[in-house]
């Protein structure tokens, strides 16, 4: 279980990481989900114990990365695949990699061959594409066959294949009891791979919970638009309660077979109808005022 | 630790980079002696080893003198380019206690300068001294008074100490060609200095510095020269060189982000 309490991390006057608690339980893939420059990458990096907090701890089945004698077998971590030595063949990676965390070589093949780069074990890490590289260093992260893995952006690079194995082989893990944390700014991600989320904005916990309780945070509603809106508006209203957003209806109340059977006894054509407030618009709506691409300050900053 | 030591032993076997230093650093300390013995001639070397005093084995080191600096390019290397190449964080998550990481880095560097050291001392003492025996001029042997300490120590000291300082400030700072610039003006400009500061500059700091320290330790300075210090203080002051580097070098490893 990974646990992060009251976890803070300031660079100069800047906090880009503010008192942020969560929990990533056994058994489960929790996604870690945010905008560019949330503060994803930095509070993972802070459970790795690559950047030190500010305040707050950050607990790998509560120790501190920093105290595991072989962290490696506590926690496997993916963090920038592009880093792979270039010059290195896979298997001479995961050699390093378990003589310096004190792993047991005989998992290399079995690692190899649970990410499918079997056949690619003896290429040059330089020699790969990105979604090869995720493979290995996700094979890197299992080496160890820890309890926790920490995976950060895992689905940059795969293909939608690729993707598909990763939520099976994910979904795997956390059958088999492990916390497996995952982050993405992509919420159609997320929503393939993980059991619950934790989405932060500027640093800050804007929603924690598994999709079902995050949807049922939405104001569920219909938008439709059709040829005669003021008409239609007038008939909905007696049943729902309905505003115009962006030229169209958005009606709060009624589902769409309702909307639609309205508009039919009026005589009122529709060009458009579909059901809002999905686990999408729950996104866009909680991150709205934290998206770099939204014309707000950034929030992360550099050393 | 033994695993720590073993995992970056074969960061340095994987390396092109790495290793291509370590060859350029094999290649100044012998090929410069070559060099000189090829083209000065014989009579060229029994020139300068006919001087009296520590200057007469000035000969044999001078190319190895070289091979240190590229040795301390290696070392600051070691520690820094792993942190703008992204393998720190694999490093890390292999090893939580980075004390452990720069130690391993340590013994590594700090073993390979001593081996290093005494091959090409040795080499160098034995072609010079093959090529002046061959021609007949007088050649040194290793039972000459202070030779053996002289061969033994100054090169493989050198190569130790300055490539620890080196990787302990690489460390720190980060970048290999800054790390080992800042070495490199920080020994050079006490002494350049000398002559335009009052007389007790010269006559103190430039003596205190680790290449100074090195030849009072290894024999070159005599009693009397401006650099000479007794063994016991100039093994103190080399002792006290690396354990200020080796704590500025673990803490700020230790304690600063990735």
């Amino acid at each position: 279980m990974i646990e992060v309490r009251e976890l803070g991390k300031r660079y100069r006057d800047q906090w880009v990481v503010r008192d942020l608690t969560f929990t990533a339980p056994d058994g489960q893939v929790t996604g870690f989900l945010g905008p560019n420059g949330a503060g994803k990458s930095t509070t993972l990096r802070m459970v790795l114990g690559l950047v030190g907090p500010t305040r707050g701890t950050a607990t790998v089945d509560g120790s501190r990365f920093v105290d595991l004698d072989r962290p490696a077998r506590t926690v496997g971590a993916l963090l920038d695949a592009g880093s792979l030595p270039a010059h290195l063949t896979a298997t001479q990676q995961l050699s390093w990699f378990a003589t310096a965390a004190g792993l047991d070589r005989k998992r290399i093949p079995v690692v190899l061959e649970q990410v499918g780069l079997t056949g690619f074990a003896d290429r040059r890490i330089g020699a790969y594409s990105l979604g090869m590289r995720q493979r290995l260093g996700l094979a890197c992260a299992l080496l160890g066959d820890p309890a926790n893995l920490v995976l950060d952006e895992p689905v940059n690079g795969l293909d939608p294949a690729g993707v598909r194995w990763l939520r099976d082989l994910l979904a795997g893990l956390a059958d088999e009891g492990r916390t497996v944390i995952v982050s993405s700014h992509l919420l159609s991600e997320v929503q393939l791979l993980a059991d619950r989320v934790v989405v932060i904005g500027q640093g800050e916990l804007l929603a924690d919970g598994t999709l079902e309780e995050l949807v049922a945070r939405s104001r569920a509603a219909v938008r439709v638009d059709s040829s005669d809106n003021a008409r239609l508006a007038a008939a909905l209203r007696p049943h729902a309660s309905v505003r115009t957003v962006d030229g169209r209806l958005e009606v709060t109340g009624l589902d769409s077979a309702e909307v639609g059977r309205i508009a039919l006894v009026e005589g009122v054509p529709l060009t458009e109808l579909h059901r809002t407030g999905g686990l999408e618009d729950v996104f866009l709506s909680l991150t709205r005022d934290h998206s770099l691409t939204l014309d707000h300050t950034p929030t992360e900053v550099s050393r | 630790m033994i695993a720590t030591i073993k995992s970056e032993l074969i960061k340095v076997r994987h390396s092109r980079v790495l290793r291509a230093v370590l060859a350029i650093t094999l290649a100044l300390s012998l090929g410069i002696t070559v060099l000189v013995t090829i083209f000065g001639g014989a009579d060229t070397l029994a020139e300068h080893q006919a001087v009296a005093g520590g200057a007469k084995f000035e000969v044999m080191f001078f190319g190895s003198s070289f091979g240190v600096w590229a040795y301390a390019f290696f070392a600051a290397g070691f520690a820094a380019a792993e942190f703008r190449d992204g393998m720190i964080d694999y490093t890390f998550a292999a090893t939580a206690d980075r004390r452990r990481v720069l130690l391993a880095k340590a013994v590594v560097v700090g073993v390979g300068g001593v081996l290093i050291g005494l091959v090409t001392s040795l080499a160098n003492f034995a072609l010079t001294q093959a090529v002046l025996t061959v021609t007949g001029h007088p050649a040194l042997s290793l039972t000459e008074p202070g030779l053996l300490r002289v061969v033994i120590v100054f090169i493989p000291a050198q190569l130790m100490t300055w490539s620890l300082l080196a990787l302990f400030l690489g460390a720190a700072i980060r970048t290999t060609t800054p790390t080992v610039l800042l070495l490199f003006l920080g020994t050079l400009l006490p002494i350049l200095l000398a002559q335009f500061l009052p007389p007790v500059w010269g006559e103190t700091v430039p003596r205190w510095t680790p290449g100074a320290l090195i030849e009072s330790l290894a024999g070159l300075a005599t009693p009397g020269s401006p650099a000479y210090q007794p063994v016991l203080p100039a093994a103190a002051g080399v002792l006290a060189w690396l354990v200020i580097f080796g704590i500025v070098g673990v803490r700020t490893y230790r304690v600063r982000d990735v």
